[in-house]
């Protein structure tokens, strides 16, 4: 390695006229090495933890939590979060450490409420002796709290995705002192004719990792890509929880009534087929993995999500059954470049997603003959967010300019982000290489004895279901490449990509050259 | 290489940008095929969208319980075009009612209007207008192997049919959609299969109902009696205007407007209907023989492969 002398400005070093130096001079340079910089570093560091260490062990009890600035939630709601703090609870902490890890988790909770402007404050002081019931290790310790305010308004136009729209909504945060959460949307726009929701929502034994919530919905959204307009009024009832691994689960049952109508007057006759009320009551679970470093703009990590619904078997009725299952996975790699260090801000990412419905008999009638499936339960593919340089919908089973859905999905996207010149790592901007592509198919009753709109048995799904699966790999994927520029901003992902398909299917529907993409989940 | 563009402009393509689009696709494979409850691509025959009871009625051809539906049904019948019968509610109409009618997709060489499309153009993307009330006319004329359907006298079709909209049809909206005993016919009749649904759109059938016949009436107030009455006065004229013809307006052969009065005095007197006996229309209407007469002569016309189903009669 080269001896730090040189940098010094001595001349070319001589090994024998180290011989010659003051040992104070050899002291200096041996330290000023970077072996040795370490080396005391890590010495520095162990002393330190052994310090906290020592500290931490030290005896400490608290007598008293007090909390300040929290005008508007109620005193059992923080009860059970403050409890474990103090030496009269079940396992009362005896250490500093104990006192130190409990109160960070319980200013940990307070802040993921949603209802504190800041990180809780935290002031601790010795009990004063004077009162009897102290011990010489009590302390006091005060949370300081500034909630946010109460109500919020919003109203404001959003301009995107194809449509204008204007916006209103009220939250109500912290209704009765236990961070109950009432949000009230009302929207209307070019495509979303209006929609009314309302969502209260509140964490479950005050513990902000687990919410229960309550959804009404009320639109009508017009679908352009299949030629009607679709009319929701329904609700949700949803449980959402974190496990130990920080893992999203929640459990919903929702019910609606759709109604499929205001069709286009060239609206194709699978659409005009559909219209009409149908009534879905559904379970759903769903699990989330979030491994990414940032979710808008991945350079590590990944994350899976699946999703199983089922609609309209044994109890749940309505007039639609089918069992309905997806998954997601995405994730991407950093890749550094041989004499560049640090981040390079080049990384190579992946997506799959894959989704399977399958139609059921509805009710108890187990045995009995399975509904094929309807318009608005079908999937759909294609658009800037998934399959790029397709049209929304844009890719599967087309009658006429109607975008028909699928029962069986795939669909990849590989892509590679560089950072652009001048602009580094650290900015939200990109440019991408991608080529995306998948399969959308609908499932057919290959025998096609046309009987079948009183339903599909049994033997009909199954069969029908695996070809469906085995199409999906039979012969190569609608596909489509590309270069785009990404924009990562905290709220939404913007995508000004440049593509051309290169497989297309008859009567799918793409977008050569330019296409704009904003969204929060791209593929 | 790059040609300049032949018309310079602010969104004219540049030429190689134009040839490297017209390369993409590299590759286009055969189209996915549709869902399983989507109806085929072809239609070899027009297909008319009506409300029917059941899938069997419809596909069996069976006369729709919707007199509007039915009028159509019946004209098509008499104008000898085969037609397929898909059951079907008024959200998938262009009108926001039933019935209206999907041309075939391979066209008739007598329609001279569609001809232009030739059939191997991307049939795929064609879309069909549908068509309803007039169009489904002109379109029955046009496509008809019949040499001339008759024509009656457009002034006095004009008066009569003012008679059936604004005497007999208010008394038939009374019947179905306000009158209480009727109420679960109406529910088997137009309501969607699910109970939760039942309660809001039959209030909003009934309230529907209740403004025409206002609209209709001019009255202030609904006059069940009156309504009846106002009916029989109907019924009184038509039996007038058939006399002893076998069709109305005297013409050789069944019309439009025998068509109109088959939709509603075929449906009065159809014992299958489910009618409930204390508001009887067909009570009114079994007073003109001729009228029974009429009905029977063109259900058996144009229901030939019923014939052995005996047409019930009052």
């Amino acid at each position: 390695m080269a001896p730090t002398s040189e940098s010094s400005g001595r001349p070319p070093a001589n090994h024998f006229n180290k011989l010659h130096e003051d040992t104070q001079d050899v002291l200096r340079d041996a330290r000023t090495r970077p072996e040795f910089q370490s080396a005391e570093d890590e010495a520095k560091e162990q002393r330190i933890a052994q310090l906290m260490v020592d500290q931490m062990s030290m005896p400490m009890t608290v007598n008293e939590v007090s909390v300040s600035g929290a005008k508007n939630i109620r005193r059992g709601f923080l009860d059970p979060i403050l409890n474990p703090l103090l030496s009269d609870s079940n396992d009362p902490p005896y250490t500093v450490g104990d006192v130190m890890s409990r109160l960070q988790v319980a200013t940990g909770k307070l802040s993921r409420l949603q209802i504190l402007r800041e990180p809780p404050q935290v002031y601790l002081s010795q009990s004063s002796q004077v009162d009897a019931s102290t011990s010489p290790t009590d302390v006091d310790i005060s949370i300081g709290l500034r909630e946010l305010s109460r109500f919020k308004l919003q109203t404001g136009t959003d301009v995107g995705n194809g449509e204008g729209s204007a916006y209103g909504s009220l939250l109500w945060r912290n209704m009765f002192g236990g961070a109950e959460m009432l949000t009230l949307n009302a929207k209307a726009g070019t495509r979303t004719r209006s929609a009314y929701s309302a969502n209260l929502s509140a964490p479950v034994l005050s513990n902000p990792d687990m919410h229960i919530s309550l959804e009404a919905l009320s639109s009508a959204v017009e679908k352009p890509w299949a030629s009607h307009e679709e009319v929701v009024k329904g609700g949700t009832v949803r449980f959402s929880w974190l496990n130990s691994q920080r893992d999203t689960h929640s459990v919903e049952y929702s019910g609606a009534w759709r109604q499929i109508t205001g069709l286009a007057t060239d609206a194709s006759p699978t659409v005009r087929q559909d219209a009409g009320d149908t009534i879905k009551s559904a379970i759903k679970h769903i699990f989330y993995r979030e491994r990414r470093d940032n979710p808008q703009l991945p350079q590590q990590g990944y994350m899976v999500r699946t999703g199983l619904e089922l609609a309209g078997v044994g109890p749940l009725g309505g007039d639609v059954a089918f069992s309905k299952s997806d998954l997601e996975v995405s994730g991407a790699v950093p890749i550094s470049l041989p004499g560049v260090k640090g981040r390079t801000g080049i990384s190579l990412g992946a997506g799959f997603r894959t989704g399977i419905l399958y139609p059921l008999p509805l009710g108890y009638n187990f045995g009995g003959k399975a509904l094929p499936s309807r318009l608005n339960d079908r999937f759909l593919l294609g658009g800037p967010t998934d399959i790029r340089s397709y049209k929304l919908g844009g890719l599967g089973p087309h009658d006429g300019r109607d975008a028909a859905g699928g029962d069986v999905f795939a669909a990849g996207s590989v892509n590679m982000l560089f950072p652009l010149p001048y602009k580094g790592p650290d900015s939200g901007l990109r440019l991408q290489l991608f080529a995306n592509g998948g399969r959308l198919i609908a499932l057919r009753n290959k025998l096609r004895s046309r009987d079948t709109s009183q339903g599909l048995d049994g033997e009909m799904v199954r069969s029908g279901v695996f070809s469906a699966v085995g199409d999906l790999f039979d012969g190569p994927p609608s596909f489509a490449a590309g270069v785009g520029l990404v924009y990562a901003h905290p709220v939404a992902r913007f995508e000004l990509n440049f593509g051309l398909p290169v497989i297309v299917r008859k009567g799918e529907l793409v977008t050569k050259g330019v296409q704009l993409g904003v969204g929060i989940n791209f593929l | 290489m790059a040609g300049p563009p032949s018309r310079p402009g602010w969104f004219a393509v540049p030429a190689p940008v134009r040839e490297l689009f017209k390369l993409f696709p590299l590759t286009t494979l055969p189209a996915e095929s549709l869902p399983e409850r989507a109806p085929e691509r072809t239609r070899p025959r027009p297909c008319l969208y009506v409300f029917a009871r059941t899938l069997e009625d419809a596909r069996s051809g069976r006369p729709s319980f919707n007199p509007q539906c039915l009028k159509w049904q019946t004209f098509l019948r008499i104008a000898g075009v085969q037609v397929h019968l898909v059951p079907s509610n008024n959200h998938a109409s262009p009108s926001g009612a039933l019935p209206f009618l999907l041309p075939p997709t391979t066209q008739t060489p007598t329609s001279e209007k569609e001809s232009t499309t030739t059939p191997s153009s991307n049939a795929v993307t064609k879309p069909t207008v549908p068509l309803t009330g007039a169009k489904i006319h002109r379109y029955a004329k046009d496509n008809s192997p019949r040499e001339t359907l008759p024509d009656s006298p457009p002034s006095r079709t004009e008066a009569y049919e003012a008679l059936l909209l604004q005497s007999l049809r208010p008394a038939w909206l009374y019947a179905l959609y306000l009158h209480n005993s009727n109420t679960h016919l109406l529910k088997s009749l137009y309501l969607p299969p699910s109970p939760i649904l039942h309660l809001p759109s039959l209030h909003t059938l009934r309230n529907a109902a209740t403004d025409e016949i206002l609209n209709t009436t001019r009255r202030a107030l609904i006059d069940p009696p009156q309504l009846l009455a106002d009916a029989t006065d109907a019924l009184r004229s038509l039996s007038a205007l058939l006399a002893g013809d076998d069709w109305f307006f005297g013409q050789p052969g069944p019309g439009l407007f025998d068509a109109e009065v088959f939709a509603y005095t075929y449906l009065i007197l159809d014992e299958a209907f489910g009618w409930a006996d204390d508001y009887s229309l067909a009570q009114c209407l079994a007073k003109f023989d001729n009228l029974v007469e009429h009905r029977r002569r063109l259900y058996e016309r144009c229901w030939p492969e019923a014939q052995g189903e005996q047409v019930n009669q009052h």
